[in-house]
């Protein structure tokens, strides 16, 4: 393959699993400054290696080892400056979480279907928080609510849809995955 | 918090992790948790954890599986919330205090992020605007906006450069330093992309896809190694090229480019997408071993390909051809239309032309009316050009050449371009005539955000007197569960389908309406848009080959999605119908009945 192909491939498979591998690696490191430096080293690593990738193996799982790769450079880079999970929880979360095709897809789904179940107030609550990424502390001073009872709010509306998304995917599971058939279809 | 450069290998957990299969957590019951572990995660998601907590959660993490699988997917839903909710008010500053106020009507002073220039880039808010401006295909309802990943916005820029670079200089000459040259430049890139995002409010390409970045990037390279060598392609940089950026939708991965409208004895090859008629196409790579397709772009443009061949659908209006033929019919809201090839870029300004390139990588380009733009980027050892080509010439270009050839056009090197006849009804907007009819329009057979499928039916047939139906005076629709009309005379009619199944029943999407006319060559006679009337009418006027719903999940008679109603508007010569569904619904379905063309 050209030069420019192989670019143009590489282009599309790292735009469609950019964000699998980026919380992949928040995971890893729970740290979403570090998480932008690792995944700008990422991004570069996978097109230097990128000659090794055949087109028949997934991308994702290609792309995981050197996430992965990237976040523990980037632990031993910065152990005295920053904090992390012990190498233990490191190790383990690596091996347990590691992104799985098409997960991400019906977990959004999900996520999308639970939303539409929360009470009017507490979707907007998410709107807030989310839509415009507002902090806390300015949602405190706009809502005029004291910052403590915004936190549990959170709290509860992200168990709540924790809990949905699970309890669906579980469901999903036992009778094949309905709204994902489309694409299998085709 | 533990710091040990040695990472454990033998990790207790390690033996138990392989044991469970990996997918065991979805059809397991939910686990005990630590009951602490939610408050913990929380914490961590606004920004809140002390230390000491962050231990605690590290060894709940470090003790229990199910709890790490909790943990990375908590961290997956508050990644994913951005780009699911929809602000419903706004922080607003009057100089004295912050307030919350429900977001006016007005797009322009409710943009959410028009408070924080600092920390939302103006583009979003251009972004919003240029939906409604210029692109008539979706139109956004007022008070919403999508938000962006900022991080994989910026994430791209880098990529952008970095491959620029990688593709240039520093790639060939071996330069071990690629990746903190690129580093630095992407940080610039990342910081310039606002302005140069707000200035693209003239491209009519803003629900392009991510994928399209790909497009973009190629093109970049393109364009910039002609840059190096040749002068005069400052012209295509700062006149009709594509922009680099501007045209970002980072959640839209799946978005569709075009859709499948004929499709003649195709054999697939392996590693191909396979789409068959009807079928709405995302940014992949088809490849044919022999037969003949015919797409059509979001942006008008129809292309035939005739195997074997290989090509990649790039953006609404960019794609490329590996090998194989292909013969393209680009209407004037299209042209720019790009077919990329390995020698040479063939840029549409207005035309019917037709490319033929050999597995080596030359392509021959004919030109059958109009005009196109050929530019072949510069190499090692050639400098780029730029050439225009007019109706009946045909090119020779091969890699590393300077110059095209002139050679002689052979009829049978090439497919001849979609055509429009002129009994057939003109489209615009999202509708797509489909050239064949498709197996199903089953409920999720032919699922698209982007399309309206309309088909042809039957023709020339007698419609009886009082045949029921829902509409047939001119006006604007928004109900269709009323008696509606009844035809007054016997008369004969052709019969149109137009066929929508939204992909997904979304909270984001339902703002969004898609639009789309058709017109036709004689008056409309009724329309049916009730799902029990499209049933009873199949037998008489529906493809009995064609498999549908049942009739209540058909019709437009569902009632409003959440005040989003569907509306049918007919012309006062009622010979163009107009609608307007909202994305939010699942299948729709009208039945479009027309005066059959006299008989002699």
């Amino acid at each position: 393959m050209e030069l420019q192909d192989r670019q143009e491939l590489f282009v599309r498979l790292f735009a469609r699993h950019e964000r699998e591998l980026r919380r992949y690696a928040l995971t890893l490191l729970a740290d979403l400054v570090a998480v932008d430096d690792v995944m700008q080293e990422t991004s570069v690593a996978l097109w230097r290696k990128f000659d090794a990738y055949r087109t028949e193996q997934p991308f994702l799982a290609w792309a995981c080892k050197f996430t992965y790769f990237e976040a523990l450079k980037y632990r031993k880079k910065w152990q005295s400056q920053r904090r992390f999970f012990s190498p233990e929880t490191f190790e383990a979360l690596a091996e347990d979480t590691e992104p799985v095709a098409e997960q991400h897809e019906s977990e959004r789904l999900a996520l999308q279907d639970c939303l539409t179940k929360l009470p009017e107030a507490d979707r907007e609550l998410v709107g807030l928080r989310y839509a415009t990424e507002t902090s806390i502390a300015e949602l405190a001073e706009a809502t005029g609510q004291p910052a403590k009872s915004l936190y549990r709010a959170l709290e509860r509306i992200r168990r709540v849809l924790a809990l949905c998304v699970q309890k669906k995917l579980a469901f999903e599971g036992e009778f094949s995955k309905g709204h994902l058939s489309w694409e299998a279809g085709t | 918090m533990s710091q040990s450069p040695d990472l454990n290998s033998n990790d207790p957990n390690a033996n138990d992790k392989n044991a469970i299969g990996k997918n065991a957590n979805r059809s397991k019951k939910n686990p005990d948790l630590p009951p602490e572990l939610f408050h913990l995660m929380s914490a961590w998601a606004d920004d809140a954890l002390t230390d000491d907590e962050f231990d605690q959660l590290d060894e709940i993490l470090k003790g229990h599986r199910e709890a790490r699988l909790a943990f990375s997917r908590y961290v997956r839903i508050c990644q994913s919330l951005p780009d699911l909710v929809v602000p419903g008010f706004e922080l607003r500053d009057d100089g004295a205090r912050t307030q919350l106020v429900p977001m006016a009507n007005d797009p322009i002073s409710s943009d959410p992020f028009a408070k924080f220039p600092g920390r939302f880039n103006t583009a979003r808010s251009s972004d919003v605007l240029t939906h409604q401006k210029v692109d008539s295909r979706v139109t956004r309802s007022t008070s919403t906006a999508w938000p962006q990943s900022t991080q994989s916005r910026s994430i791209l820029a880098g990529l952008f450069v970095f491959l620029c670079l990688a593709g240039g200089v520093y790639w060939r000459s071996g330069n071990s330093d690629t990746s903190a040259l690129s580093s630095n430049v992407a940080s610039d890139q990342t910081s310039a992309q606002p302005d140069t995002l707000s200035n693209q409010s003239g491209t009519h390409h803003s629900l392009d896809t991510i994928p399209n970045v790909a497009g973009l990037i190629a093109g970049g390279l393109n364009t910039q190694g002609g840059l190096s060598s040749d002068g005069s392609a400052a012209r295509v940089v700062g006149g009709s090229a594509r922009p680099f950026a501007g045209t970002v939708k980072t959640h839209d991965f799946d978005s569709h480019l075009a859709v499948v409208t004929q499709s003649n004895q195709v054999v697939w090859d392996s590693g191909s997408a396979t789409p068959h008629i009807g079928s709405a196409v995302s940014a992949d790579i088809l490849r044919l071993t022999s037969g003949v397709l015919e797409l059509e772009f979001a942006t008008g443009a129809s292309l035939r390909i005739r195997g074997p061949a290989e090509f990649a659908l790039i953006s609404k209006s960019r794609g490329k051809l590996t090998f194989g033929e292909l013969a393209a019919h680009v209407p004037d809201q299209a042209h720019g239309f790009t077919i990329d090839t390995p020698s040479v870029e063939v840029v549409d300004l207005g035309t019917e032309f037709a490319i033929n390139v050999e597995r080596n990588g030359v392509a021959d380009v004919h030109v059958f009316r109009g005009l196109v733009e050929t530019r072949m980027p510069s190499h090692e050892d050639a400098p780029g050009s730029l050439e225009r080509l007019t109706a009946d010439q045909t090119r020779r270009f091969a890699s590393g050449q300077s110059k095209s050839q002139l050679l002689s056009f052979d009829q049978s090197r090439y497919p001849t371009p979609p055509q429009r006849y002129l009994d057939e009804p003109t489209t615009e907007g999202a509708i797509c005539l489909l050239r064949e009819a498709p197996t199903s329009l089953q409920v999720g057979a032919l699922e698209s955000n982007e399309f309206i499928l309309l088909l042809e039916e039957r023709k020339n047939v007698l419609a009886p007197r009082a045949l029921p139906v829902n509409l047939s005076l001119p006006g604007r629709y928004d109900q269709f569960r009323g008696k509606g009309n009844k035809l007054r005379q016997k008369i004969r009619v052709d019969s149109y389908l137009m066929h929508f199944d939204a992909l997904t029943t979304s909270l984001k999407l339902s703002h969004l309406r898609l639009d789309g006319s058709v017109t036709f060559p004689r008056p409309i006679v009724g329309v049916i848009a009730a799902g029990p009337l499209l049933a009873s009418s199949d037998s008489v006027f529906g493809n009995t080959e064609v498999l549908q719903s049942e009739g209540r999940s058909r019709g437009l008679d569902r009632g409003a999605k959440g005040g989003h109603p569907d509306v049918v508007t007919l012309s006062e010569d009622r010979r163009t119908l107009h609608v307007s569904f909202s994305v939010g619904g699942s299948c729709d379905q009208l039945r479009i009945l027309i005066e059959a063309e006299q008989g002699p």
